[in-house]
């Protein structure tokens, strides 16, 4: 694992979603997407965001950009600041200028995030230009083979008068990549970067994004469902489940310390490369709530080996688990609860 | 691009030539013969066969047929004595080619834009208003609009002449009812695309950039959403084309298809085929053009077409 390079003792906050709820109202009823979500990210840091497919990763950040379409999706309440704004209340203008130049979202679906019918060096500039009026387009050029040259794509020159159909997928997510930091964006959601990609290329782009960090110092929001893949690239996790999240720690913290069923069980649905034996693969029973019905209780209660008569009749509270950055919603950690043994607790793994 | 190009011009010629010669051979297919009429004596009916050459083999008249075509030669009317088909064609195209090319730009102009509006204001009256006009455009044939309009418009209220071709006045209503049915199979069918194309992940990465809305319908949704109406667009030529049979018989416009109508009941051979190679060549050079220009919108054809 390497180093950390964030000090969380020092570390200021950029973005900070209080207690956000998102709904989508759709013909059969209203679907509690998002049931007050809590995340803070911090200047320069990896954030990755883990959970099932369905518990709200990705509705969760196109709040925060003021992506998703409404109607369907409403906003029915919570805040997220940035810079001591709050988006939900922004103006489309102020929302227009924020995207892209302050913060910037990667699709997860490279194939299909470019425009096929447009050179992806106008692809790249038109937003570049959009934040930057009077900017001349030989500017704007110079600025685009410079990001092409950065996200590693050979030939720039030539290549920005090419169409997405001309490159690779590993190569188009590398525009994507250029096309969302091109501005200089403070804050850089990835949703899913690599889920369209095949192994080897993932691996590259999340080398590129690791990289890119480092030289521009954007955090970075890491969206995936594979704790595998932000093991050794995440600063901090936070687990989602079913519109809510679950646990949030630096990535020691989720890995050799954790406090939370659900987390648990992710971490046994996940391959471990040094193991030689063949094992199965465990993957946690049962299906996630309906959200039209969100339930009363901790809604992994039904599918927790752990749960007892609490769980299922009220929300549990966030409880600290002994350090400032790591904290887990769960019953277990009531001081009445019955102590459990970690599975995953450092020097005594499964 | 210009290898594009060169391939679809290539093709073009080719498709000519082989529609000339199955029309050269179908034509002498239909039963019947032109002159063959028991009031006129047998005499006569072999002098005329012999004058037009249709006492010859028949790949001989084919060979005479090819050759006069190369020359721009369609040859002689058999039933308008002493009229050659270029003379006909040249003094009815005219007309044929005004209302078509009028309707043609009528409906995509109206029509593509009727769709934008739709699709922008999706569900307000103005999308409700599109669907109404798509709905009966498409569902009631041309020659009643045709025949209706003439009633309301030129018979009751005397607004627009009845028939003939001969001022502004006289083209509106051909015009319009033309081209309803092209206009309103284009609106529905851009309507449609502009949805498909406004849920696709580069429109939201678009917002994501931070452009205004009016840039990410206009750089990024409707110039994608015009990829398959464009292909549309050449079908739309062909059905304006033999639309113009219809409206030109309502509205009494002196066009090809009143030609064409009273070449295939005289039998008149050359004025057939004259007719069907220029309406062919009509169809093919628009085929053509929108070819091309799919290749200006759709980068992919194009660069396919240079490897390939
Ligand atoms: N347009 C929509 N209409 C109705 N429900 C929606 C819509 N978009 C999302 N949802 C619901 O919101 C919930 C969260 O969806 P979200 O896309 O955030 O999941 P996710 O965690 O990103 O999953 P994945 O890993 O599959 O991307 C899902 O249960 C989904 O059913
Ligand atoms: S609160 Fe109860 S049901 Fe929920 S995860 Fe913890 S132990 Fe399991
Ligand atoms: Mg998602």
């Amino acid at each position: 694992m390497q180093l950390r390079t964030i000090d969380y003792s020092k570390a200021k906050e950029i973005l900070k979603i209080e207690d956000l709820r998102v709904s989508f109202n759709t013909y059969v009823g209203e679907v509690k997407a998002i049931r007050g979500v809590d995340i803070t990210l911090y200047e320069g840091e990896i954030l990755a965001v883990v959970g099932e497919s369905g518990c709200g990763k990705s509705v969760s950040f196109q709040s925060v950009i003021k992506l998703l379409d409404s109607p369907p999706a409403e906003y029915k309440g919570g805040k997220i600041l940035y810079q001591g704004k709050n988006l939900l209340e922004a103006s489309k203008k102020e929302m227009q200028d924020i995207r892209g130049s302050e913060i910037s979202m990667i699709m997860q679906d490279p194939m299909t995030a470019l425009d096929p019918t447009m050179q992806i060096g106008n692809q790249i500039s038109e937003g570049l230009r959009r934040h930057n009026k009077g900017m001349s387009k030989a500017e704007a050029e110079e600025r685009v083979v410079k990001m092409l040259e950065l996200v590693g794509i050979p030939d720039p020159d030539k290549r920005l008068k090419q169409y997405p159909h001309e490159f690779s997928g590993g190569m188009r997510q590398r525009v994507c990549a250029a096309m969302a930091l091109v501005s200089s964006p403070k804050i850089l959601i990835a949703d899913e970067p690599t889920t369209a990609l095949d192994v080897t290329i993932q691996a590259q782009i999340m080398d590129l994004l690791h990289d890119l960090r480092k030289k521009l110092n954007t955090a970075i929001v890491l969206i995936t469902h594979d704790l595998g893949v932000v093991a050794d690239m995440a600063d901090r996790i936070v687990v989602m489940y079913a519109g809510k999240v679950v646990e949030t720690g630096q990535v020691e913290e989720i890995f050799y310390d954790s406090w939370h069923p659900y987390t648990w069980g992710l971490m046994r649905s996940m391959p471990k490369l040094n193991e030689t034996s063949k094992v199965e693969l465990a993957t946690i029973n049962g299906m996630p709530p309906d959200l039209f019905m969100p339930p009363q209780g901790c809604a992994f209660a039904p599918r927790c080996e752990y749960a007892m008569k609490v769980c299922y009749e009220e929300q549990p509270p966030v409880f600290p688990c002994g350090s400032d950055s790591h904290c887990s919603a769960c019953w277990l950690m009531d001081p009445d609860a019955p102590k459990v043994k970690q599975p995953f607790k450092k020097d005594g793994e499964e | 691009m210009a290898r594009y190009i060169l391939q679809r011009v290539v093709l073009a010629a080719v498709t000519l030539l082989v529609l000339a010669t199955l029309i050269f051979f179908l034509i002498r297919l239909l039963p019947g013969d032109p002159f063959l009429d028991p009031k006129v004596p047998e005499e006569i009916q072999e002098r005329q066969r012999a004058y037009y050459g249709l006492d010859k083999p028949l790949l001989e008249q084919y060979g005479i047929y090819m050759r006069n075509l190369f020359q721009g030669d369609l040859g002689y009317s058999l039933r308008y004595t002493g009229r050659t088909v270029n003379g006909m064609i040249a003094e009815s195209f005219q007309y044929s080619a005004d209302l078509g090319m009028r309707s043609l730009v009528f409906s995509v102009l109206i029509g593509i834009g009727l769709g934008i509006v739709a699709a922008l204001k999706k569900g307000k009256v103005w999308d409700h208003a599109a669907i109404i006009i798509a709905v009966i455009g498409v569902a009631i044939p041309s020659f009643v609009v045709g025949t209706l309009l003439q009633y309301f418009f030129s018979v009751k209220l005397a607004i627009f002449p009845v028939a003939q071709y001969k001022s502004l006045a006289h083209t509106v209503l051909p015009t319009f009812a033309l081209s309803l049915g092209t206009l309103a199979t284009l609106a529905r069918l851009m309507r449609t695309s502009m949805l498909d194309v406004i849920s696709m992940d580069y429109i939201k990465a678009a917002r994501a950039k931070g452009l205004t809305e009016a840039q990410v319908t206009v750089k990024h949704q409707i110039r994608n959403a015009l990829l398959p109406v464009v292909t549309v667009v050449g079908i739309s030529i062909a059905t304006l084309l033999c639309g113009t049979f219809v409206i030109e018989n309502i509205f009494a416009i002196p066009g090809l298809g009143r030609y064409y109508v009273m070449g295939i009941q005289n039998l008149d051979y050359p004025l057939i085929s004259g007719l069907t190679i220029v309406f062919g060549a009509f169809l093919i050079a628009a085929q053509l053009l929108v070819d091309i220009l799919y290749g200006i919108v759709d980068p992919r054809i194009r660069v396919a077409g240079k490897r390939g």
